[in-house]
């Protein structure tokens, strides 16, 4: 076991190498001089400005010498600054869009977990009947919809207030800007502005945790233990939770650590709808820019999470696994 | 000696319930052996598809769109996606009688572009799947079949591509090349396949160890022989379940890149529909009827594509029937 | 066992509604007073001006901004020289009170006023000005130093109210008559110590681009306080600041992800002002809000339709190598004339812009320097002419010999026989260019000429025109009001050299008649006859179609009329109504609140907070209860 687990996170370190070269590889690939996206269109468009900024961003020097900076920055958690908000560090930028990102993503997981993972359970043990075949439709559905289309919809209704809907929430934003609330008020500001992206998102993923804690309760309900477990009289109710669950759970559990990772970049889309600024919106932008610096480090951040999740996930695979746990 | 029909059997068992089969002629060659076989089976899947009610209807939706995208210049006429058209009415108008859908900004119908962006759309989704699949298939039964190094080097590479975060990639990849139906095309396919080969290297691992496989390589079978006539087989059931959802999440794939502006915006898809309306400001102008039926098309075939897919993972799926 | 388990259940349930209802209670007597806290500001009479657009900052330093944004916080609250008129954008002096200019037209003196007080208590004098031009020009700022760049050696400071400077060639531009030195002044004792590494918030590292310039110290009646990049901006008022008292007390600026919040933010009252609405759509539904107020305001900004006139056919001037593959049936101005006369500006102002832009003539736009404009009249007028299009391919010899409906070359051209198809661009990330595709498309159909079209994003575009690769392009400008740069970028010197660097003639114009025109613009110092030079290069430009002006583009703001009034557009009577070009404008004197009150902070919007802790607490008593549940059911067993 300590081998299983210590392999795993040596494998993940060398994932990280690999992601972390192939990031400045990539962004180096993206054609277009930063220098002249920037000043396009502006009076300061002359060869003598582009060169200044090329300077300024580090840009004149041969590639290699860019690659050896690089990865000598990142090791030391320098990601430089970014091109586009002249002179502020990576580092400051994407810590600013951290929290809103991880409070966002992380409550609507968790719900979307939670939610999903009771219908899917209710559904999955009364197969068939008018429950299931109710939440097995809706679930469908929300699984199969663009959820930025369905934010728009939501954001029509409940902040624009179209035809029978209240406009009763902000437009976007984290908080009322240049406002100075403290404490409550500040909480439940932020939780106003909130309630329709987290809202659009809980709906969006519950689908598929549902879909999954179905198939994988009633693999386990045809199961030999099961019969044995009703023909002994125990109670429906006890077979369901003591039983049934328990081992339909570990599969799935692994299946929402896993998607965990991807969810960070999957609220992209949400985050511009509701213009929250998260690491989502962030992204959209910094390519917009050609902003090097800040990409490769978003990418990072995206990749290391993802790699954090799948790690967790094998751990709590290998600690739940009985079989595995034995090795 | 072993009557020829046993070599290259299958073991796709017959789930409970299936009607018996009728005992098969005899064949005259190893190849109409191997075709008739075949032709029983995928009988067989039919008539236990049938009976599955939910992949059904996913089939029966998905046969009318793919009719609508076939024969939409029947139902709509494709001028009507030309904004200097006559037949353009007013722009930003509601449903009504002479535009069932309303009108967009140029006047256009919006059924006409509904209608009309049902072939882009699945067109990207077809051609995107095929070359995230065959990507996937190759790598994974090269990696299963072969093992060793090659399959700590593909798989090292499948998991890398996993933990690469698949929007950001698809946006900066579609950002490089540029905003056309066939680069979307690429970007997708490039950047899913990494599902399909796990599936196919475990299935390639489980199936390489049976005993006909080590009897054709005993008899001299080389790695093509091998690979194409008994590895593939065997796992094309598995890959087609998996294509068949993988199609969905490629449409929505390209909605989502078409929405966030990297589609061709001088094609008329329901992602570059939806986007042209949301840029609009068509949310706040409250204009409904532009951002509605694009979103529900989009809706239902992706739902059909993933209840075909789910129906057929159930039947074909070796572990979901061994109980 | 049982009982156990009723009564824990019992006393969450009673504790969870008791905590819910004294909050609905707060929440009631909350709302019935109006207190509930979220006006955020302690003090109410504290009147604010808050506007929203989809505009980003870069940077809130002049040394480093280079976007349009930047300049609506560096206008409130820095001087410049010579300023531009809000009636008309003549010139206007500012913190020069008067230009004197040598005879040669090579020595410029600027008498300084010296009335002035930075925000943090230090006069303003000729030093801060001698320092900002010198340190703009020695550092290559961004923006500001291409306006500089005639003057020769540094500025001086004579004395407390006189600067003098020099430049390489006589030139008019610094004589003051028309505003051409976009260049704010900064406080030097706040620089000087930055370019030591001394920032004053303590920034570190610290340079004088890499500075973020908040706070500020400015010279005008506002300065900035605070800001979040990406989120707000907040200026306050200037404690030492002499002229005439704003009747607001703040600006705050949001910055919204997408039109539609803010739209949405204006229509609830949570913004005063919606500036640069880029979608007509919006705008159109705008009109008929109550308490909305809208303008389609008049801006120096123009749309294009580039024509590769010689990329790889061109003179070789200067650095200038012929490179790329333009189509050289655009080398005739007689193609390029039938271009124009098949494309028809109303229509697409009508179809893409519903009505809200002006038809495009000239390369200089209606906003520009009083008197710099050249209109085409009478018999100088290219109109819209289909048949007359055709008539002149047909005389200049483009037929369409085998009848497919596409004209090609005479024979006695460079490339005879050669059918006249072209590739045209539009930019993925302007949906403007891909609406107005297939109207000018069908045009070119109907004279004969075939154009493939394709889209690709701004920066693809930008290195196809530089490698000379494409034949049409459909791109836009926002020129100075000074006509000076606008024409400079059609000179032969200008072009893009060989595929590999950037420049601004991406028509690959090169007129030497044009170039010596040019040249003596610059040096005359009688407006009116540099008026007149001016006229004569537009009318050049406008009968030989690098460019065919499509529209001049709008900017389309929306206010609340319940909230403020005071707006002043520049120029009269549409222009922008709140963002004046150049330095302190009068608007931010002249708003004032509509009526006792209405100035207040903006509301936050959605349920009080009482609520919030009512829901939260119910939603923790909820899983509580549960997990207590699933344990009590765990211990019975058989």
């Amino acid at each position: 076991m300590r081998g299983y687990l210590i392999g795993k996170i040596a494998q993940a370190f060398l994932t990280l190498l690999f992601v972390l070269v192939f990031n400045f590889f990539l962004f180096r690939v993206m054609p277009g001089d930063p220098a002249a996206i920037l000043l396009r269109g502006s009076a300061a468009f002359n060869p003598e400005t582009l060169e200044a900024v090329r300077q300024d961003l580090g840009l004149d020097q041969p590639l290699p010498e860019q690659f050896v900076t690089y990865m000598g920055d990142a090791l030391t958690f320098n990601f430089g600054d970014s091109f586009f908000e002249s002179g502020r560090p990576v580092g400051e930028v994407i810590s600013a869009a951290v929290w809103p990102t991880i409070l966002l993503v992380g409550t609507a997981t968790l719900a979307s977990a939670a939610i999903g993972l009771l219908i899917g359970i209710y559904g999955g043990w009364r197969r068939g009947s008018k429950f299931d075949v109710g939440s097995l439709s809706f679930t469908l559905f929300v699984y199969a919809m663009p959820e930025f289309w369905f934010g728009i919809l939501v954001l029509m209704a409940f902040s624009g207030g179209v035809g029978p809907f209240p406009a009763l929430f902000p437009t976007g934003g984290y908080e009322t800007a240049a406002s100075d609330l403290t404490g409550i008020d500040h909480f439940a500001d932020v939780l106003n502005h909130m309630v329709l992206p987290f809202f659009v998102l809980t709906v969006a993923y519950l689908g598929e945790y549902a879909l999954i804690m179905r198939n994988s309760l009633i693999d386990v309900v045809g199961d030999d233990f099961i019969q044995t477990a009703r023909a002994k009289g125990v109670r429906e109710k006890q077979i369901l939770w003591r039983h049934a669950v328990p081992n339909a759970l570990l599969p799935t559990i692994t299946l929402v650590f896993l998607s965990i990772g991807f969810i960070f970049s999957g609220a992209i889309t949400i985050e511009y709808v509701f213009s929250w600024p998260g690491l989502g919106w962030l992204t959209v932008q910094a390519i917009e820019h050609k902003d090097y610096p800040l990409l490769q480090a978003l990418f990072l951040v995206f990749s290391v999470a993802v790699i954090v999740a799948n790690l967790i996930a094998d751990i709590l695979y290998s600690y739940l696994d009985p079989r595995v746990r034995a090795a | 000696m072993r009557p020829p029909e046993a070599i290259g059997h299958y073991d796709l068992e017959a789930p409970q319930g299936m009607e018996p089969t009728p005992p098969p002629e005899v064949p005259r060659s190893p190849r109409a052996i191997a075709w008739t076989r075949r032709r029983l089976s995928a009988k067989r899947i039919w008539a236990t598809y049938r009976k599955n009610r939910l992949g059904m209807i996913g089939l029966i939706v998905l046969i009318f769109f793919i009719a609508v995208a076939v024969f939409a210049p029947l139902i709509a006429s494709k001028d009507g996606l030309d904004p200097t058209c006559t037949c353009t009415g007013l722009p930003l108008q509601p449903p009504s009688l002479q535009f069932p859908f309303g009108t967009d900004n140029f006047g256009r119908s919006v059924f006409t572009l509904t209608v009309w962006g049902s072939r882009p759309s699945l067109i990207v989704g077809l051609f995107a799947t095929l070359i995230s699949v065959a990507i996937g298939a190759v790598i994974g039964i090269v990696a299963g079949y072969f093992g060793g190094k090659s399959e700590t080097v593909l798989m090292r590479l499948t998991d890398w591509f996993l933990v690469i975060p698949f929007l950001p990639l698809a946006i900066v990849l579609a950002s490089i090349l540029g905003p056309s139906l066939f680069v979307i095309i690429v970007v997708i396919g490039v950047t899913s396949w990494p599902s399909t080969a796990r599936i196919v290297r475990a299935q390639s691992l489980s199936v390489k160890t049976r005993p006909y496989v080590e009897r054709a390589r005993a008899l001299g079978a080389g790695h093509w022989h091998l690979t194409s006539r008994h590895i593939l087989p065997n796992v094309a059931p598995l890959i087609f379940a998996n294509t068949v959802l993988l199609i969905a999440i490629a449409i929505l794939s390209e909605t989502t890149l078409a929405f966030l502006g990297l589609g061709d915006p001088l094609t008329t898809s329901w992602g570059t529909t939806l986007q042209a309306a949301f840029s609009s400001g068509a949310a706040s102008a409250g204009q409904w009827w532009w951002l509605l039926p694009p979103g529900l098309a989009i809706v239902f075939v992706v739902l059909a594509f993933t209840l075909c897919g789910f129906a057929l993972d159930e039947i074909l799926n070796p572990k979901l029937r061994e109980r | 066992m049982k009982r156990r388990t009723r009564f824990q259940m019992a006393i969450v349930l009673m504790l969870a509604g008791a905590f819910a209802s004294a909050a609905m209670a707060q929440a009631a007597l909350a709302q019935t007073t109006g207190a509930t806290g979220a006006t955020g500001q302690g003090d109410d009479e504290k009147v604010v001006f808050t506007w929203g657009s989809a505009g980003e900052t870069s940077s809130l330093n002049p040394m480093s901004g280079y976007l349009a944004t930047d300049f609506y916080f560096w206008a409130p609250q820095y001087h410049l020289l010579i300023n531009f008129a809000q009636k008309d954008f003549s010139a206007e002096p500012s913190l020069a009170t008067d230009v004197e200019v040598s005879d040669d037209s090579m020595t410029f003196t600027y008498t300084i006023r010296d009335d002035l007080t930075w925000s943090d208590g230090v006069p303003v004098t000729s030093e801060d000005v001698a320092y900002t031009l010198n340190l703009y020009k020695n550092n290559n700022a961004y923006l500001p130093s291409p306006y500089l760049s005639q003057i020769d050696g540094d500025v001086v400071a004579t004395d407390p109210t006189h600067v003098t400077f020099t430049t390489a060639n006589p030139t008019s531009l610094y004589s003051g008559k028309v505003p051409y030195m976009y260049d704010y002044i900064l406080p030097k004792h706040i620089f000087e110590e930055v370019e030591k590494g001394n920032c004053p918030d303590g920034q570190d590292p610290c340079t004088p681009k890499g500075f973020d310039n908040i706070p500020s110290v400015g010279s005008g009646p506002f300065y900035i306080s605070d800001a979040k990049p990406g989120e707000f901006v907040r200026m306050v008022k200037n404690p030492y600041w002499e002229g005439p008292d704003p009747h607001i007390d703040e600006i705050v600026y949001r910055q919204f992800r997408n039109n539609d919040a803010l739209v949405e933010a204006l229509k609830a009252g949570e913004i005063d002002f919606a500036y640069d609405l880029t979608s007509p759509n919006l705008f159109n539904s705008l009109k008929n809000e109550p308490d909305i107020g809208t303008v389609a305001a008049q801006v120096p900004l123009f749309d294009y339709f580039n024509m590769n006139t010689g990329s790889a056919y061109g003179p070789e001037t200067g650095d200038f190598k012929r490179h790329g593959d333009g189509h050289p049936a655009l080398t005739d101005p007689v193609v390029r004339k039938a271009i124009r006369m098949a494309i028809d500006s109303q229509t697409l102002v009508d179809k893409v812009w519903l009505g809200y832009a002006t038809p495009g003539t000239t390369v200089i736009p209606p906003v520009s320097a009083a008197g710099a404009r050249w209109q085409p009249t009478g018999d100088e007028v290219i109109a819209w002419d289909i048949d007359g299009a055709n008539q002149l391919l047909e005389d200049a010899g483009y037929e369409d010999t085998d009848g497919d409906g596409i004209r090609e070359m005479p024979a006695d051209s460079i490339d005879p026989g050669r059918p006249l198809e072209f590739r045209y661009f539009v930019r993925s990330n302007d949906q403007t260019t891909i609406d107005a595709a297939p109207f000018i498309q069908g045009w070119l159909e109907d004279i004969g000429i075939k154009t493939d079209v394709e889209a690709v994003t701004s920066t693809r575009l930008g290195d196809i025109e530089n490698a000379g690769e494409f034949d049409l392009a459909h791109w836009g400008w926002f020129p100075d009001i000074d006509p000076d740069t606008a024409l400079g970028w059609f000179i032969c010197d200008a072009r893009p050299p060989d595929g590999s660097a950037y420049d601004n003639d991406d028509s690959y114009y090169c007129n030497p008649e044009y170039d010596e025109l040019y040249k003596q613009q610059r040096a005359e110092l009688d407006l009116d006859k540099r008026w007149d030079i001016v006229h004569q290069m537009e009318q050049i430009l406008y009968e030989d179609s690098p460019y065919v002006i499509l529209w001049y583009s709008p900017l389309l703001e929306a206010w609340r009329t319940d909230t403020f009034t005071g707006y002043k557009p520049q120029p009269e009577p549409n222009g922008d109504a709140l963002e004046n070009y150049g330095g302190i404008s009068d608007v931010w004197l002249s708003l004032r609140p509509v009526s006792e009150g209405s100035g207040a902070a903006a509301q936050t919007r959605g349920i009080p907070a009482g609520v919030w802790i009512a829901i939260v607490l119910a939603v923790v008593a909820i899983v509580a209860f549960v997990i207590l549940r699933r344990r009590r059911v765990g211990e019975e067993d058989i």
